[in-house]
């Protein structure tokens, strides 16, 4: 079943403004296991999902430890004399807090099941200007080249006798001024050259473009957005209710 | 044609000093040239490349494009479409994810109807051999496809003109040979006018003028036989490529043989009469 991107899209919106409106961990974790019920859906095995939440769980983690900590409420569950450490309040926000970011980061993945061309006729056919469609898709173009110069840079540090491993934590925080400039400026390097490629060949021409693919809905498209729309209009009510 | 008329093009240095890159240069490009454009790193062979499609201005003098000047902003799209430019790095101008749509991307800024943005792509495609992977994503390509990519995708916008900015410095051997052939296709049959800025003096040679440039100024002009046997040719610090030295060799041990000889190929063809 090929899904329209923009069907995906609409989903992903649906997820992420429920995870916004909802706050109890019970409402939260109901709409991740549903974003995770629609990967399924959407053929991707649990091990690509655990993959992509793995570089995230130490986040994850120092997140809710935080939040558990600073933001204190209900009963005490664990206190060091007056001071209340773990509360039953502080552990709901820090579950609600991790699960929201758990869900909008799941509705990502419907992003990676389309290329960018596709976001963006997409986001054109959904009447956004094209420079903005545009200047979302080649954003996302350059994160994975930010990564790829910072394995670069970090190599070409490595070679000149650097272990970075046995680098003093003092030490790392000044070498951090040492990888982040050369990949700052070679990433820049590079949209500049990729900007005057694209000038060169007439972006901005006019104001209007033609596309030579355009998106079309199928029945399963229509199926998917009316039920995405039906059910979150009814969950936005069923909570303001 | 394009006709650069007593161009001078000057950087900025933040101090309020200036770094000169072309000096009073005058230059006409005739439609359906073959242009190989030569010099040291610095002598300008990249500014003056950007100057012919409008990507910069001069800072005095005037470049034509037929009849349009890339300083009036009114033609500097119309200067566009006419004047293609491909560059060093394949990657570096790749923007879409599918070979098709990168073909494509330059044509659908012309807002052409989508009949003949379809009818371009399908020639293009076609004429740079790229019809295999007409679907696939450009990542995969090798560095010789992806230049070839570079240029359909410029074709496509209906360039009659073709600035390539070192286009061969990250090819290998073959990838370079192929692109070269591609090259002289497309001035023998489809007329397009080739200006080839590069390194290689054996790739140069191929074209039907070479142009030297030396610190911002045209230093030599003339057929690649003309500029490799001219005098002022040593004092750019270019070497001349290993096929006029043959020539020499053998003019010395006095043997009747043309000077203009310059490739292998010209070479090949004269010892087999």
């Amino acid at each position: 079943m090929n899904i329209d991107p923009r069907s995906k899209m609409l989903i992903v919106v649906c997820l992420t403004g429920l995870a916004l409106m909802y706050d109890t961990p019970r409402q939260l974790l109901l709409l991740f296991l549903a974003a995770i019920a629609l990967l399924f859906i959407f053929r991707f095995d649990i091990r690509t999902i655990a993959g992509y939440f793995r570089p995230f769980l130490s986040l994850l983690l120092f997140l809710f430890i935080i939040q558990t900590i600073f933001v204190p409420g209900g009963e005490v569950l664990l206190g060091v004399r007056h001071t209340p450490l773990i509360t039953s309040g502080g552990l709901a926000t820090a579950a609600s807090v991790v699960l929201r970011i758990a869900v909008i980061a799941a509705a990502a993945m419907l992003l990676m099941t389309f290329n960018s061309r596709d976001f963006i006729l997409g986001l054109v056919q959904w009447k956004v200007p094209f420079e903005l469609a545009f200047m979302v898709a080649i954003t996302l173009r350059y994160l994975p080249l930010f990564r790829d110069e910072l394995l670069t840079v970090v190599t070409a540090i490595q070679l000149r006798g650097v272990e970075l491993k046995r680098v003093p934590w003092g030490e790392k925080i000044a070498l951090q001024r040492s990888l982040i400039f050369p990949v700052v400026y070679r990433t820049m390097l590079q949209a500049q050259q990729l900007a005057v490629a694209i000038e060169a060949r007439g972006f901005r021409a006019y104001p209007h473009r033609t596309y030579i693919r355009r998106l079309r809905f199928y029945w399963a498209d229509y199926a998917v957005i009316s039920l995405s729309l039906l059910t979150t209009i009814a969950l936005v009510v069923q909570h303001m209710a | 044609m394009i006709q650069i008329s007593n161009v001078t093009k000057d950087y900025p240095q933040g101090t309020g000093l200036r770094t000169r890159a072309l000096d009073h240069v005058d230059l006409t490009i005739e439609p359906g040239e073959f242009v190989g454009i030569v010099g040291r790193n610095g002598s300008g062979k990249t500014t003056l490349a950007r100057l012919l499609n409008g990507l910069l201005l001069p800072s005095s003098g005037q470049v034509l494009v037929d009849g349009w000047d890339t300083a009036d902003p009114c033609h500097r799209q119309d200067i566009r479409a006419r004047v293609g430019m491909v560059f060093q790095n394949p990657d570096n101008q790749i923007i879409n994810p599918i070979v098709e749509e990168e073909v494509a991307f330059g044509v659908e800024n012309l807002n052409l109807p989508s009949a003949e943005v379809t009818r371009r792509v399908d020639w293009v495609i076609e004429l740079m051999g790229l019809s295999e992977w007409r679907h696939h994503a450009p990542h995969l390509l090798s560095g010789g496809q992806k230049q070839r990519l570079a240029i359909a995708a410029a074709l496509a916008m209906g360039n009659s003109y073709l600035v390539l900015d070192e286009p061969t410095s990250m090819l290998d051997q073959l990838a370079r040979r192929d692109l070269m052939t591609c090259l002289k296709r497309l001035v023998r049959e489809e007329k397009i006018t080739v200006i080839l800025i590069s390194h290689s003096m054996e790739e140069v040679a191929e074209a039907d003028r070479l142009i030297v440039l030396h610190r911002g100024s045209i230093h030599l002009d003339g057929s690649p036989g003309q500029v490799f046997n001219a005098p002022g040719f040593v004092q750019t610090g270019l070497k001349r490529p290993p096929i006029p030295g043959l020539v020499d060799g053998l003019l010395k041990l006095g043997h009747q043989i043309n000077q203009e000889i310059v490739t292998l190929e010209q070479m090949v063809e004269f010892l087999c009469q």
